[in-house]
């Protein structure tokens, strides 16, 4: 029983998903939106919700199944970005093979950090530091490098609409190929984990000692993990260069970003093959939403501006309450992502989409 | 040239007090709890801020406000102990590990909502004054940050050697069960242990402001910071974390004149780190606390 229910409003989501782009302009859409959002912002919330679904659905694999947390996939979401977008602009070639390169590229980068790693019994917090230590360095080169265009990034040629380019005006074609590669993301984790693979990985997460008892090769597992989860990270970086055309280090390697794939994973539930979606599909609008409501432009008052203003205490004081009432410096989605971090530490350490499972089990009972 | 090479070993050793400062707590948190706080970097601009407020609102010298925030600081990491990471300690390590980055979140962008991303200055007018010595100039707001600091690790030794709560604490870093089976509140000791900590890493953070820019966003590389060195002297090293943060402190400077771009000296940091946890995760003096 609980299980079809859920396939059912899993379902139900589904379709609403595919039918967004056909109704999102209309009225009805439009008279429920909170003042300040449009169909198309609709759509690209829509587009993060899938590419941080699929995102954080890619890191599961390592981090969730196999329990290696990493904490520098952002690494490989900007070897994704790079490798295709350099291929496209060097060579005119498509970024659907440029895809495929820069996941054949991460997933040897990932398969050699998983190498070194794992060799020389990295774990827990010391693999975590690892990945994190490989993102920065990385995002440090590309600053240096000139072939990735520095601090200034790269700039995707643009052209007209076209498939074989990867480009488009218009949203609904980027919405479907994010919702195409969430449920790619899906229905590869779930193969994997109703796999043999996959019962090794969650083994070593339990324990390794045991699973290495049993006969399964840790090490070999644990890199293959690292791999496939590097390479699937690396389609979402070219999916996302694409979208926005352009690139900086300081966008695609940040460990902002590393931080928000594992926050979704976790806060939905690691481990499952549907958790890090539910996260995304939580967390997202929640943040987007909050980006949306409190956006700085609105009083354009700057903090610095304001502290060395000579204007009365009492005025300052009035106008620091109007730039906080704005929004602030920003900040406040992330906060939010914080604080519901650590509230599901606290409460439902296994995750929401747990949490709802044996609510629902328990309601049955009574 | 070798003016050069002795600035840079005097301005290593001018950051690398503050630097073990900075990862003393970390060093200590790890040691007794085996918590490995992600936030700690956060907690420094904590105290930067609070270093930068007294100076704006109420004219206070920043080595002043340090001394007056301890309470304050001490107090704040106790509130966090106690209410976030205590009810987690028998939690699986991901999650040890994600309460702490879900505090770095809070804390780091609590300060952005609260004082914007932009950058910030404390306007001191001793803030560049400089001495002489053999050729080499010495700052000297970064020599008192550097003085404070390694007699703050020295004093926080010496507590910890001498005193009963100190014994105490060691007693909780060394086997935790022992220390609660003679009668240790081992709870209250780690609401002690955390409090130091953030003590340390917010007074780190008002002592640089003299010579450092304020924004909410350097919490970050100071945790990763605070790793290198402490994963250098050995995790829950105190002495290895006071030797570290010199160690550290001279190996970036010195990477900064040798290194052909400032984005490279970084990178000279983060790839040592990575080879000291593959070949001496125990670090080079050993993970005991004293």
């Amino acid at each position: 029983m609980g299980r079809s229910v859920g396939f059912a409003i899993y379902g139900v989501i589904g379709l609403i998903c595919i039918g967004l782009p056909f109704f999102a302009e209309s009225d009805v859409v439009v008279a429920v939106m909170p003042p300040g959002l449009s169909g198309s912002t609709l759509l690209h919330i829509g587009i993060l919700i899938f590419l941080f679904g699929y995102l954080a659905t890619s890191w599961n694999v390592l981090g969730g199944f196999c329990g290696q947390l990493s904490l520098g996939h952002a690494a490989f979401f900007a070897i994704g970005a790079y490798t295709s977008s350099l291929l496209y602009i060097h060579f005119g070639l498509t970024p659907w093979v440029g895809m495929l390169a820069g996941a054949a590229v991460a997933a040897v980068v990932g398969y050699g950090l998983g190498y070194v790693s794992f060799k020389y019994g990295l774990k827990g917090p010391f693999f975590a530091l690892v990945t994190i230590a490989f993102a920065e360095i990385l995002r440090l080169l590309m600053l240096y490098w000139d072939f990735t265009g520095g601090p200034l990034g790269l700039l995707i040629p643009l052209t007209e609409d076209s498939w074989s380019d990867m480009q488009f005006m218009a949203k609904e074609p980027y919405y479907y190929m994010a919702f195409g590669l969430m449920i790619f993301g899906i229905l590869a984790t779930a193969k994997i984990g109703s796999s043999r693979f996959g019962y090794y990985l969650r083994a070593i997460r339990e324990s390794e000692e045991a699973a290495e008892a049993l006969g399964i090769h840790s090490m070999r597992n644990k890199m293959h993990a690292a791999a496939i989860s590097a390479a699937m990270t690396a389609l979402g970086g070219t999916f996302y260069a694409q979208y926005t055309q352009y690139i900086v280090p300081d966008d695609v390697v940040k460990i902002a970003l590393s931080i928000e794939i594992i926050l979704f994973a976790v806060i939905g539930g690691s481990g499952l093959v549907m958790g890090p979606v539910v996260g995304a599909f939580i967390l997202v609008p929640i943040g987007e939403m909050t980006r949306v409501i409190f956006s700085t432009a609105a009083t354009g008052v700057s903090f610095v501006a304001l502290v060395n203003s000579d204007i009365p205490a009492v005025e300052k004081f009035a106008k620091y309450l109007d730039y906080l009432a704005s929004g602030g410096g920003g900040g406040l989605a992330l906060l939010l992502y914080g604080a519901i971090l650590i509230f599901v530490c606290l409460v439902m350490p296994r995750g929401v989409l747990p949490a709802l499972k044996s609510l629902q089990s328990w309601g049955k009972k009574s | 040239m070798l003016t050069v090479y002795l600035q840079a070993l005097i301005s290593g050793l001018l950051i690398g007090g503050v630097f073990s400062l900075i990862a003393v707590g970390l060093t200590l948190t790890f040691g007794v709890m085996k918590i490995k706080n992600f936030a700690h970097g956060d907690f420094l601009i904590v105290g930067m801020y609070f270093a930068f407020f007294c100076h704006l609102l109420l004219g206070i010298d920043p080595y002043l406000s340090a001394l007056l925030g301890i309470p304050l600081f001490f107090g704040l990491g106790w509130i966090i102990q106690n209410y976030l990471i205590n009810p987690v300690l028998s939690a699986p390590e991901t999650i040890k590990i994600l309460i702490t980055v879900g505090i770095s979140l809070c804390l780091q962008n609590i300060a952005v909502f609260l004082f914007s991303p932009d950058f910030q200055r404390v306007q001191v007018e001793y803030g560049t004054a400089t001495f002489d010595l053999f050729g080499a100039s010495v700052s000297i707001t970064r020599l008192i940050a550097t003085s404070i600091a390694v007699f703050i690790v020295v004093a926080l030794y010496i507590f910890l050697m001498k005193t009963s709560i100190g014994r105490a604490i060691r007693a909780c870093a060394e086997e935790r069960d022992g220390a609660l089976a003679v009668g240790v509140n081992v709870d209250r000791i780690y609401l002690i242990a955390l409090g130091i900590a953030t003590s340390c890493v917010c007074i780190a953070g008002a002592l640089m402001t003299p010579f450092y820019t304020i924004s909410p966003t350097v919490g970050v590389s100071f945790t990763l910071t605070a790793f290198v060195v402490v994963v250098l002297g050995g995790l829950g090293n105190l002495k290895g974390a006071l030797v570290g943060g010199f160690i550290i402190g001279v190996v970036e400077s010195f990477g900064e004149i040798l290194m052909p771009e400032a984005a490279l000296k970084q990178v000279a940091t983060f790839a040592i780190f990575i080879l000291i946890l593959l070949f001496r995760p125990n670090g080079l003096f050993g993970t005991k606390l004293a």
